[in-house]
């Protein structure tokens, strides 16, 4: 027995041993060409699945209240001028620029002081933090009071407000939006025909906000637009009492820019043109029973991206050396979602719900992409194509029917995914899309698959 | 009953089964197996074990009989016992592919070749045998690598990917049966063979970039039918000498009615998405087995076998994969890739102490060689016949056990040629066999 006891765990784990050579291979592809049936496939293929492009348009929101701002979008600005961009296509476009501003609860002494009215003196300062346009030229400005309290925020650009007919602000007030800080020197009589106002602090200044209803700037003989913050726009009184200035500043509430194009062309040929401010978007739309897509609704995904392209080079060949027009920081792509009810949510495509009604979603997009591109990651882009194959395959719709690309200015914000969801800063700026071509190619859905 | 001897042996049994079965799950998991390309078509690379005795004697054994083996192949065999027995085996094999341009490739595995478990309900006369082994081993692997364009935040660069092809899975067998012996001379017997599992090509593209979503592509057949094995066995004695032993045996395994399921899925694991499936039907062919034994004296045995399967016959009515996301080929290339089957075999056994119990313990080992020859019933281009030439040999050692011997068998062999783009695969395998055999239900004599 004992003799059986030492040899019986030797050959236990002796077998465990031979049985444990198992899988060491150096694999080679030696015999994958063995008969008449050879294994093959498997070798990935990259696609270029092109989408039927249109235009659309859409006014962008140019309104703004700092109050009703959300945290994650730390900056805002309006725009006032006239740019004649010499891509073919824009047109002329003209902004106006609308500003109100908080009330203040206190006042220096100096200034509240009643008996001393023709020493005060109000001007607005701008911080300018936008230009586009031909950059030689100063602005001549006209300030105007608006006529009644307007709701900026989430105003869009082709709404416009009243205003006085005379302007309040100096006669031939001049800009140069070169300049980090802009100031327009308001009028006396504007000034002492409002004391009670500018001066009125009760209820925390709710009192002021009510009374004063902001005011209209407009350049209507410039050639470029300017951009100025909302956030540090100011309108400030100042007074000069024994030798001493003292200043007290309203800062900016709500701002907004209504835009208008004239003249507008037809874009270069070979190319689409999208524009800000105005709303001039893309829309693309893929048609799942038409080459590539429909050989390739059962081969699984590899990778996929949805590219939109910038051609910043063409956009160059178009700028004079006197015409400043920044890079787009950013773009949106809002998809439509397929009417069927059973059709995906937005979140099950890594998307973002944009519509009350689940109906349309914003597509994150790569930041870093941009201004070259507007590009929907890898992980957005392939569950949309994946689910819509497996939808094509049964029967059913796509997931998206419609793709809307538009410029978002992200400058100024923080570049996170949450980020890319947020509206971007009002803009002029136009954008090429190539329609055709190899160097860039046109918007595309560059799919990688695994043919089964 | 000997009320020492069953504690024993079950804790043996127990324990060799743990083992085993231990060993066997995780192995399979690694598609261990052969390891020839040969196995991608067919049902497999067809898998023989009778029992350790026979497979280090070419193969064979069709007639060989011993109180110390219960050999598999033929139940006739089973008549013939005197212990419970259970064995149980263990294999390691290499395999070196070569093509035609001199590129070469290898892969080692290891697996369990036999669990085996026999015993006599009448003595000497009337036998049960109950065996699980692989009736064939579906095991390749082959990798290409290649690079390819691939979008990457707007760019386009360049790649690299590999593509693996696999094979894994087979069918097992579950053998139970009777072996009778009617008189001095003859013995029949008969079985109930079970044969079921899954035949699985993989094929696996992976990235270096994990960024790009791997892509698995399975193919599978699972099978499952019944059929039954005829033996019989002629044992002559003084044939060509005083003393000698000659023995005829012969079996036939009717043909095998499998029904079962065709499938392609993607992904694997819990990701597996079943992309489509069919059923259908493949029937295997029978299989008629010839050997002779003899033993001129104590010392030496020798045996020559014969078998025969005519797999010209396999039908299946598996349709040929239509659409992408239809199943691959079953069996891969169509029935014209099979051909029938034959294999010749012979060895000899050589106990040097013959039925001397006092001589030293080497000279009471037996030591056992033979080789086989064998046209492969895979012909893949459907012209070539392939040939696999292999030899046997091996080492049988007794224990302190009556009844009880541990054997260690080799082979090395050639498969396959290299002309029209087919592969030669040497092979080289060692494999471990223990055989436990104690007495059951023995009554006590009054002495």
């Amino acid at each position: 027995m004992s003799t059986r006891s030492s040899w019986l765990p030797a050959l236990l784990i002796g077998g465990i041993v031979l049985v444990s050579f198992t899988g060491c291979s150096d694999s080679s592809d030696v015999g994958l060409g063995v008969g008449s049936d050879p294994l093959g496939g498997g070798d990935p293929a990259t696609f270029d699945a092109l989408p039927t492009l249109d235009t659309t348009r859409t006014a962008p929101i140019t309104g703004d209240n700092a109050r009703d701002r959300p945290r994650s979008q730390n900056a805002w600005r309006f725009l006032i001028g006239v740019v004649d961009d010499p891509v073919p296509g824009t047109g002329i476009v003209e902004a106006e620029g609308y500003l109100d501003f908080a009330g203040r609860s206190t006042l220096p002494s100096e200034i509240a002081d009643p008996n001393a009215p023709d020493s005060l003196t109000a001007e607005l300062r701008l911080t300018t933090d936008y230009f586009h346009g031909t950059s030689t030229t100063s602005m001549e400005v006209e300030v105007y009071n608006l006529t009644e309290e307007e709701d900026m925020d989430s105003t869009r650009a082709t709404a416009s407000f009243s205003a006085d007919p005379s302007p309040v602000s100096v006669e031939m007030a001049t800009i140069n939006p070169s300049d980090s800080l802009v100031t327009i020197q308001l009028q006396q009589s504007w000034v002492n025909n409002n004391l009670g106002t500018l001066r009125n602090t009760s209820s925390d200044g709710a009192d002021f906000e009510d009374e004063f209803h902001g005011f209209k700037i407009i350049a209507p003989n410039s050639e470029a637009v300017a951009g100025f913050s909302s956030s540090d726009a100011a309108l400030r009184l100042r007074r000069v009492a024994s030798g001493d200035t003292v200043t007290a500043d309203y800062s900016g509430l709500k701002t907004f820019t209504h835009l208008e194009q004239r003249n507008a062309g037809d874009p270069p040929s070979g190319y689409r043109l999208m524009q800000d401010g105005i709303g001039a978007g893309l829309s693309m739309e893929w048609d799942f029973s038409e080459p590539p897509l429909d050989t390739l609704e059962s081969d699984p995904l590899n990778r996929a991206e949805i590219v939109v392209p910038n051609d910043t080079s063409a956009l160059e060949s178009f700028t004079p050396s006197d015409f400043e027009r920044p890079q787009p920081q950013g773009y949106r792509i809002i998809a439509t979602r397929a009417s069927a009810p059973d059709a995906p949510s937005c979140r099950a495509v890594g998307a973002v719900a944009f519509s009350d009604a689940n109906e349309a979603c914003l597509l994150p997009l790569r930041p870093s992409a941009a201004p070259t591109a507007a590009l929907v990651p890898d992980n957005v882009s392939r569950p949309i194509f994946e689910q819509s194959f497996q939808r094509v395959r049964n029967g059913q719709s796509p997931v998206f029917t419609t793709f809307r690309v538009f410029v978002a200015d992200r400058e100024n914000t923080s570049v996170n995914q949450g980020a890319t969801i947020q509206p971007g800063l009002p803009t002029t700026l136009p954008v090429l899309v190539p329609d055709e071509g190899t160097d860039p190619k046109p918007p595309r859905a560059a799919l990688t698959v695994t043919p089964l | 009953m000997h009320a020492s001897g069953i504690p024993r042996l079950l804790l043996t049994v127990v324990g060799l089964a743990v083992g085993l079965v231990g060993t066997t799950v995780p192995a399979q998991a690694q598609s261990n197996g052969e390891g020839t390309i040969y196995s991608r078509f067919g049902v497999g690379s067809l898998v023989e074990f009778s029992s350790s005795q026979s497979d280090a004697m070419g193969g064979g054994g069709y007639a060989l009989r011993s109180l110390n083996y219960n050999p598999d192949a033929n139940p006739a065999l089973w008549s013939d016992q005197v212990f419970t027995r259970l064995s149980g085996s263990a294999a390691y094999r290499s395999i070196t592919a070569e093509d035609n341009q001199g590129n070469s490739g290898r892969l080692t595995s290891g697996n369990v070749q036999a669990i085996q478990f026999n015993f006599p309900l009448y003595e000497r006369s009337l036998g049960v045998g109950l065996s699980f082994q692989p009736y064939s081993r579906s095991n390749y692997s082959g990798t290409r690598s290649g690079r390819t364009e691939v979008p990457v935040n707007g760019t386009r660069p360049e790649v690299p990917f590999e593509t693996e092809f696999s094979g894994s899975g087979g069918l097992h067998r579950l053998r139970g049966g009777l072996g009778y012996r009617v008189n001095d001379m003859l013995s029949v017997g008969a079985s109930a063979d079970v044969l079921f599992g899954v035949l699985e090509s993989q094929r696996r593209t992976t990235w270096a970039d994990p960024a790009l979503r791997n892509v698995v592509v399975s193919d599978g057949a699972q099978l499952f039918g019944v059929t039954s094995t005829l033996g019989s066995h002629l044992a002559l004695a003084d044939v060509f000498a005083e003393d000698d032993a000659f023995s005829i045996g012969a079996s036939v395994t009717l043909p095998a009615n499998l029904s079962g399921e065709r499938y392609r899925t993607l992904d694997e694991d819990l990701a597996r998405d079943t992309l489509s499936t069919e059923r259908g039907d493949v029937t295997l062919p029978w299989k008629g087995r010839l050997g002779l034994s003899y033993q001129p004296n104590a010392r030496w045995t020798f045996v020559v076998d014969g078998a025969f399967d005519p797999w010209s016959t396999f039908s299946s009515d598996f349709s040929a994969g239509a659409s992408e996301t239809a199943p691959a080929r079953f069996p891969a290339g169509g029935t014209e890739t099979l051909a029938d089957r034959w294999r010749l075999s012979t060895g000899a056994e050589v106990v040097p102490a013959g039925g001397d119990q006092l001589a030293g313990y080497f000279a009471q080992a037996a030591y056992r060689f033979g080789g086989y020859a064998e046209q492969l019933y895979v012909r893949p281009d459907q012209e070539t016949t392939l040939y696999e030439f292999a030899v046997t040999a091996g080492i049988s050692l007794p224990t302190s056990l009556s009844g009880t011997r541990i054997d260690l068998n080799t082979v090395a062999g050639t498969r396959g040629t290299t002309t029209d783009a087919l592969v030669r695969d040497r092979f080289f395998g060692v494999s471990l066999h223990v055989n436990f055999g104690e007495r059951w239900f023995q009554r006590r004599k009054l002495r």
